[in-house]
C-alpha cells in the first residue's frame, strides 16, 4: 500500500514537473467501456486520475455519447476532448485513447495499453498513467490562435498563460489554444486594481482590460469638533497620498454642552466671529477597494479673526496651529464614505497667557473649550483631542 | 441618487450621537483677539509699557470687565482695580508684592483703606489724574439717609507702598443737598502737571447741576469750589456711572435716557465762557456715537468712545475719524509729563479655572499724537 502510494505520487510530481511550462487546460472526456465490469468505477477512476494533473485547468464529463464529443468540448470552453474506450481481452482489459483538439478535430495524440482487469487500487494508483502522461504532449500539440489583450501601459496582468507588464503600445498578442476561459488580474499605481474572465472563442479576439482610475477628487462636509461645518476639497495623488484644503468656520456650530438646569436653557448652536482656513496632507494606509480604510494626515491652518464681524486679520493670539490626525472612513458606496477624525492641534507662536484667558473668564465673556487637554509652555500651547465627523464624497 | 442615499442614511445614523459629544468650542474669544492685535500697534510706538502680574487671585470668580488705573508709569509696580457697574463702583488695590513679598490683589478698598463698613458708591465717577494719584468717589455715606458726601484719596508717587495715603478728604461741597446724587465726574487736565480741575454733575430735586472743584496736588487739601450752576439737559438719571469729558469747553456725557433706556451721548457747546463753562445752553444729540465716550484727545480735539469690541474715534461734531478693534484693552485717559501729552491704554487680564484663577495688568502709554496711527 505504501509502496503504490509512493508510486503514484512521483508519477505526479513528474508530471507536474514535465508540466510547468505548459499551460493548464481545459479537458472534456467521454469513456466507452462496453462489455467491462465496474464501468461507473473505471469512469470516475480515469476523470480523477486526469483532475489530479497539475496540466487540467478542469475535466469536464461527456454524457451525450462519442460523436459529438469535439463540438461539445468546444461549446464548454474546451479546447481539448479525450475519449476513451475500453474493450476486454482475454485475461484483461485494453485501453484506446485519442486526444483531439474540439475546435477542428484535429488528433493530437493517441495510443493504448492492455493491462490485467485493474482491482480498485490500481485504479487509484498506476493503472491510467500512460493516458494522462500523454495530456502533455496533446496540449503542446494544441493549435494556438492569437488574441490581443490591451490595457493601458505598464499594468501589470496576470492571466492568459503568464504574468507580463502592458507595454507602451497598450496591448500584447498572446498565442493560445481556443476557446477558451481565461481569469485575469490587474494592477496598476495608477488606477484601481481590477480582475475578471474572459471567454475567448475567436481567433483574433481583442480583450480590452477594464482599468479605472481612481477618484481624483473629493468633496467633503465635516463637522470639526463635532459641532461646526466645515467644507474640503482634496486632490488625491494615486491609490494613497493625498492633498487637501478645508475651511473651517465657527461662525455657527452646534452646542450641545449640558446646562446644568441653568433658566433660561442655553442655545444648541453656537457662534464666533473666526475662520480657519488651510491645506494638509496624508496617506491612506489600505487601497481605494476597501470598504474600510485608515489614513493619517497633517493639516496646517491660519486663524483669521472678524471681530464683530467689521475687522479681518490673522489672529495674533494664536496667528497658526498644526492639526496631526489618525482617520477611518468607511462606506460601501463608491460616491460617498462617512469619516471620523481625531488628532490634536499644536499652536506655535501663541501667546498662551492669552490662550489660556480666552478658555477662562478673559474679557468678559470667553467660554471654557472642551472637553480636552491643554499643555502648554511659554511660546506654544497643544489642545487635543480634537474629533471631526464628516461625509466624503468622491468625485 | 445613490449618493444622496448613503447621505443620509450616513446622517440618520450619525445626529443622535452627534448630540451627545457636540460640545467643542474654539480657544478664541474676540474680544482678547481684538486687544492682542491693538496691543501688537502699541508695542511699536509705546514710549512705555509695563505689566504686573499674573498674580493667583483665588477669591472667588473674577467677573465682569476691569479698568485698570496704573500706580506711576515709571516702574509699575501698582495700581488700582476698578470696576464700573450701573449704579455702583468697586476698587480694589493691586499690586506686584507688598513690603513682605505677598501679592496685593483683591482687596475691597472699601473695607481695608477706611471706607467706613457700610459705605456704598452709589454713583460712579472716578477720575484719576495722571499718575492716578488721585480717585475721586461718589459715596453714600449712609444708605437711608442718602446722605452725599465726596471723599477724595490720593497716592503719593513717591511713595513706594501700593496703599493710598491721605485718606478722605472729606470735601464738603457746598450746594449740595442731603439728597443729592452724583450723576457724574470729569477733570480737566492741566498740562502743567500741578494742578487739575475736577468736576461733578450732581442730581438734585433742583434739577442736574454743575460744580467745580480746584484740586492742587502738589497742597493737597487747598480745594476751592465754583458753582453749582443749573445745567440745561434732557431727564438724565440719576446712578449712570459715568464719565464726563470737556473739550474745549464743550462737555460730553452718555447716559441712559429716555423710555427706551438707550445710551445717548450728548453734547454741550461752548457757552463762549471759557473755564466758567455753565452747561446752560441745551444739549445736542450725537447719534452716531453708539459707544460710551471714555476719554478725549486734547490735542487732536477727538472724542474716544469704546464698546466691548471697538473703539471709536469723533470729530467734536460727532463725525467718526477712525476706528480701531481695541477688545478689553481700554483707553485710560491722558496724562502729562514734562508739558508732553499721553494717552495711557490699560488691558485687565483674567484666567479662571475651576475656583483658582489669576489676574494680570498691562499698561501703555504713548503720545497723544500718535493715537490716530492705530486706526484701521
Amino acid at each position: 500500500m505504501k509502496k503504490t502510494f509512493c508510486v503514484a505520487v512521483a508519477v505526479l510530481l513528474a508530471l507536474g514537473a514535465s508540466a510547468q511550462d505548459i499551460d493548464a487546460e481545459r479537458i472534456m472526456v467521454s469513456l466507452a467501456a462496453e462489455g467491462i465490469a465496474g464501468g461507473a468505477a473505471l469512469r470516475d477512476s480515469l476523470e480523477a486520475a486526469l483532475a489530479a494533473s497539475p496540466l487540467a485547468a478542469a475535466v469536464l464529463r461527456h454524457d451525450s455519447g462519442g460523436d459529438d464529443l469535439a463540438a461539445d468540448a468546444a461549446r464548454s470552453s474546451c479546447p481539448i476532448a479525450l475519449s476513451v474506450s475500453g474493450s476486454p481481452t482475454g485475461e484483461g482489459i485494453r485501453v484506446d485513447w485519442r486526444y483531439v483538439a474540439s475546435k477542428g478535430g484535429l488528433e493530437l495524440r493517441a495510443g493504448f495499453f492492455e493491462k490485467a482487469s485493474p482491482g480498485p487500487r490500481d485504479l487509484v494508483s498506476s493503472f491510467w498513467t500512460e493516458l494522462v502522461q500523454d495530456m502533455g504532449p496533446a496540449i503542446e500539440a494544441l493549435p494556438r490562435e492569437v488574441v490581443i489583450v490591451a490595457a493601458p501601459p505598464g499594468v501589470r496582468v496576470e492571466g492568459f498563460g503568464s504574468t507580463f507588464s502592458m507595454p507602451p503600445a497598450g496591448q500584447v498578442e498572446i498565442a493560445m489554444s481556443l476557446p477558451a476561459i481565461v481569469p485575469w488580474k490587474a494592477r496598476s499605481p495608477g488606477y484601481l486594481d481590477a480582475s475578471g474572465s474572459a471567454y475567448i472563442e475567436a481567433p483574433l479576439t481583442r480583450i480590452e482590460l477594464p482599468m479605472t482610475r481612481p477618484p481624483a477628487w473629493t468633496a467633503e462636509l465635516s463637522l470639526y469638533g463635532l459641532s461646526f461645518p466645515e467644507a474640503r476639497a482634496a486632490y488625491l495623488i494615486g491609490k494613497r497620498l493625498f492633498v487637501r484644503v478645508t475651511i473651517t468656520q465657527f461662525l455657527g456650530g452646534l452646542d450641545f454642552q449640558n446646562d446644568d438646569g441653568e433658566y433660561p436653557e442655553p442655545s444648541s448652536f453656537s457662534s464666533f466671529s473666526l475662520l480657519q482656513t488651510g491645506g494638509g496632507i496624508g496617506t491612506y494606509f489600505e487601497d481605494p477597494d476597501r470598504n474600510l480604510r485608515f489614513y493619517a494626515a497633517a493639516d496646517a491652518f491660519l486663524r483669521l479673526d472678524m471681530p464683530g464681524y467689521q475687522a479681518f486679520f490673522v489672529d495674533p493670539i494664536a496667528p497658526v496651529g498644526i492639526f496631526p490626525l489618525v482617520g477611518a472612513e468607511w462606506g460601501r458606496e463608491t460616491g460617498a464614505k462617512l469619516y471620523f477624525e481625531l488628532g490634536g492641534i499644536f499652536y506655535p507662536y501663541a501667546l498662551v497667557d492669552l490662550m489660556l484667558a480666552s478658555r477662562g473668564s478673559g474679557g468678559g465673556d470667553a467660554v471654557v473649550s472642551g472637553p480636552g487637554w491643554f499643555p502648554g509652555h511659554p511660546g506654544w500651547l497643544a489642545e487635543f483631542p480634537v474629533p471631526r465627523l464628516g461625509l466624503r464624497i468622491y468625485l | 441618487m445613490k449618493v444622496l442615499s448613503a447621505m443620509s442614511r450616513i446622517a440618520a445614523a450619525a445626529l443622535p450621537a452627534l448630540s451627545l459629544v457636540a460640545c467643542w468650542t474654539p480657544i478664541y474669544n474676540e474680544s482678547l483677539s481684538a486687544s492682542a492685535a491693538l496691543s501688537q500697534k502699541l508695542a511699536g510706538i509705546a514710549s512705555w509699557s509695563g505689566e504686573i502680574g499674573p498674580i493667583g487671585w483665588n477669591s472667588g470668580t473674577p467677573s465682569g470687565a476691569y479698568e485698570f488705573l496704573p500706580g506711576r508709569f515709571s516702574a509699575l509696580d501698582c495700581g488700582l482695580l476698578v470696576q464700573r457697574q450701573t449704579g455702583n463702583i468697586s476698587v480694589s488695590y493691586f499690586g506686584q508684592a507688598d513690603a513682605a513679598g505677598s501679592p496685593l490683589v483683591g482687596g475691597s478698598m472699601g473695607g481695608s483703606q477706611g471706607f467706613g463698613a457700610g459705605t456704598v458708591a452709589v454713583a460712579a465717577g472716578v477720575s484719576a489724574d495722571y499718575a492716578a494719584r488721585v480717585l475721586l468717589l461718589g459715596l453714600n455715606g449712609n444708605s437711608s439717609s442718602k446722605d452725599l458726601d465726596l471723599q477724595l484719596y490720593y497716592r503719593d508717587p513717591a511713595d513706594p507702598s501700593c496703599s493710598l495715603v491721605g485718606g478722605p478728604l472729606g470735601v464738603s461741597p457746598s450746594g449740595l443737598s442731603t439728597v443729592s446724587y452724583l450723576v457724574a465726574a470729569g477733570s480737566v487736565l492741566d498740562p502743567n502737571g500741578s494742578a487739575d480741575d475736577i468736576e461733578l454733575l450732581y442730581w438734585d430735586p433742583a434739577g442736574l447741576s454743575l460744580q467745580r472743584f480746584g484740586v492742587s496736588y502738589d497742597a493737597l487739601g487747598s480745594t476751592s469750589t465754583d458753582g453749582p450752576y443749573t445745567v440745561a439737559g434732557p431727564g438724565i438719571g440719576v446712578n449712570i456711572g459715568s464719565r464726563f469729558f470737556r473739550l474745549q469747553n464743550d462737555f460730553y456725557l452718555c447716559a441712559y435716557t429716555g423710555p427706551e433706556g438707550r445710551e445717548t451721548c450728548y453734547r454741550w457747546p461752548d457757552s463762549g465762557a471759557g473755564a466758567a463753562a455753565t452747561l446752560a445752553e441745551a444739549p445736542s444729540v450725537l447719534p452716531s456715537i453708539k459707544a460710551p465716550i471714555v476719554g478725549i484727545l486734547s490735542q487732536q480735539a477727538l472724542i474716544l468712545a469704546q464698546d466691548d469690541l471697538f473703539m471709536y474715534a469723533f470729530d467734536k461734531a460727532g463725525n467718526q475719524v477712525f476706528k480701531l478693534a481695541a477688545g478689553n484693552l481700554r483707553f485710560e485717559q491722558e496724562f502729562s509729563v514734562n508739558g508732553q501729552i499721553c494717552a495711557l491704554f490699560t488691558q485687565v487680564l483674567t484666567t479662571q479655572s475651576s475656583n483658582q484663577g489669576s489676574i494680570a495688568a498691562k499698561t501703555w502709554a504713548l503720545k497723544s499724537a500718535s493715537v490716530p496711527a492705530l486706526g484701521d
